[in-house]
């Protein structure tokens, strides 16, 4: 039991531009440029048209002489875009989370790296600090051993 | 039973494109009988050609492209252009100019840029302005006399110099063709005679004025009927004359030895018919009010100007042209705004 105005898929026509969608818009949106870009995917000038201030009523598909499903065009497409921007949020995130990873490993080898070359520096001024004791010790050794020679020879 | 199943609406209240496009052609009826009435049954023969022409033009391009022939062809689009493109040419133009200007408008003007709604510009008025260019002198010469001026050719005359290319035995194209006013007035100013030594003159007897005159409100009746039921809206008719009377007006009140009235401007030509048929065709015109106002006043004032200071006597189809090729821009710069937005 379908009415004589049921709406089929069988007749749709391409749009004229005629406008009628443009003067039943609640929202004074313009539906056939809305379906232009809709169709071509172009997300920027849909935006510019304000696409999401469409309410979805489905009144310029009732007055659309090409008998064209506007309303699902347009759910379509804000689909599209919510994917497109959960999809640029996904990648944003992951992004940020792979460069801050980068930045602490690379801060994390500075500084290990930092560490290492102080304990090289300690080290070398420690061994330093032993050779001259030894060199100092030698001489002392020296000094004794001629005052000790000195003194066990008969007074001069 | 299996029932499609989708969102709503479940109904439609919209007449479908071709009872659209058979309300132009109903709209053009009047026209066409005072046409015919003043100057003959040329017009008939050549609105015969171009549907003709362009139904098989039409077809031949579906068939090439892959595309439900029998639902385009049902349109009545592009009958729609063969008739304005045949009421635009001269009553007694060759049938193989015809031939051509319809051909170039369905498969070039039309076909070529995706079929029906994606035509950036006017199919008609591109068949016209390529018959215009290519072939100047039938276009500008073969204005039939109208009633009550010159020799009566009769359907087998006009038959004749259509598809014979000459004029009847014992006539010369002189007795039965006349300058149109436009054409006229403009050859007229060209050698300086002034708009009253213009309307003395017995080749601007009323006759030809006249003519013009009820066939340019036959035309304007119909724009009203096409206005009546919703097939056309008042914003681009009322831009057009707004700016091709108000530029009249402007310049008649200069000097108005030199510049037709703003009634002549109205009333000659393709005014009404580029106000009601031409500019009104939707997918070659900008999409929001604000735009086709803009669209509308642009048509209105080149026209005026191709008229006055180019070197046609006519330019609905230029200005015509000129403004589709405006049209993406002013779509740019005319979007609205929103209910509950910000007006800026």
């Amino acid at each position: 039991m379908l009415p004589d105005n049921a709406r089929s898929a069988a007749d749709i026509r391409p749009c004229i531009r005629c406008g009628e969608c443009a003067r039943v818009c609640p929202s004074k949106l313009l539906p056939q440029q809305l379906y232009w870009f809709a169709g071509s995917h172009d997300h920027d000038n849909l935006l510019r048209h304000n696409l999401f201030d469409c309410i979805e009523c489905g009144c310029c598909d009732y007055v659309c002489p090409s008998n064209i499903r506007l309303a699902q065009h347009f759910r379509f497409a804000k689909a599209e875009i919510a994917v497109r921007d959960a999809d640029r949020a996904r990648a944003r995130l992951a992004r940020e989370r792979y460069e801050s990873r980068r930045l602490r490993l690379a801060t994390e080898q500075e500084r290990r790296a930092e560490r290492l070359a102080e304990k090289k520096r300690q080290a070398a001024a420690a061994a330093d600090i032993h050779a001259r004791r030894k060199v100092i010790d030698e001489v002392m050794q020296r000094v004794e051993a001629r005052e000790s020679s000195e003194s066990d020879s008969p007074a001069s | 039973m299996k029932f499609e199943v989708e969102p709503a609406p479940h109904i439609i209240g919209s007449r479908p494109v071709p009872a659209v496009m058979r309300d132009v052609l109903l709209a053009m009826i009047p026209a066409v009988a005072v046409y015919t009435w003043f100057f003959g049954a040329g017009l008939v023969v050549n609105l015969v050609i171009a549907c003709v022409v362009a139904l098989a033009a039409e077809a031949a391009l579906l068939k090439i492209r892959g595309r439900n022939i029998a639902l385009y062809l049902g349109d009545y689009s592009a009958v729609v252009t063969a008739v304005l493109l045949a009421f635009a040419l001269p009553a007694l133009t060759p049938w193989y100019v015809t031939a051509i200007g319809t051909v170039f408008a369905i498969v070039f003007a039309k076909h070529l840029y995706g079929g029906l709604g994606f035509n950036p510009f006017n199919p008609a008025m591109a068949g016209y302005v390529l018959l215009l260019v290519a072939f100047p002198t039938p276009l500008a010469d073969l204005w039939v006399a109208p009633r009550g001026m010159g020799e009566s050719l009769g359907l087998g005359g006009t038959l004749g110099a259509i598809f014979g290319g000459s004029p009847p035995a014992g006539l010369d194209w002189d007795a039965i063709t006349s300058a149109t006013p436009l054409d006229r007035v403009q050859s007229e100013l060209t050698r300086a005679m002034t708009m009253s030594e213009i309307a003395a003159d017995p080749m601007m007897d009323s006759a030809v004025v006249g003519a013009w005159l009820w066939i340019n409100l036959a035309v304007a009746a119909g724009g009203v009927y096409m206005l009546a039921r919703g097939v056309i809206r008042w914003h681009i008719p009322v831009a057009v004359l707004a700016g091709l009377g108000l530029m009249a007006t402007l310049f008649y009140f200069v000097d108005a030895d030199r510049y037709p009235s703003p009634f002549f401007h109205l009333t000659s030509g393709a005014a009404m018919l580029g106000a009601f048929f031409i500019a009104t065709d939707p997918v070659s015109a900008a999409t929001s009010i604000r735009g086709r106002l803009i669209y509308g006043l642009g048509i209105g004032v080149l026209v005026y100007f191709i008229r006055t200071f180019g070197a046609y006597p006519d330019g609905v189809a230029f200005a015509v042209l000129l403004m589709n090729a405006a049209v993406p821009a002013i779509d740019y710069f005319t979007i609205p705004t929103p209910y509950g937005g910000r007006d800026d």
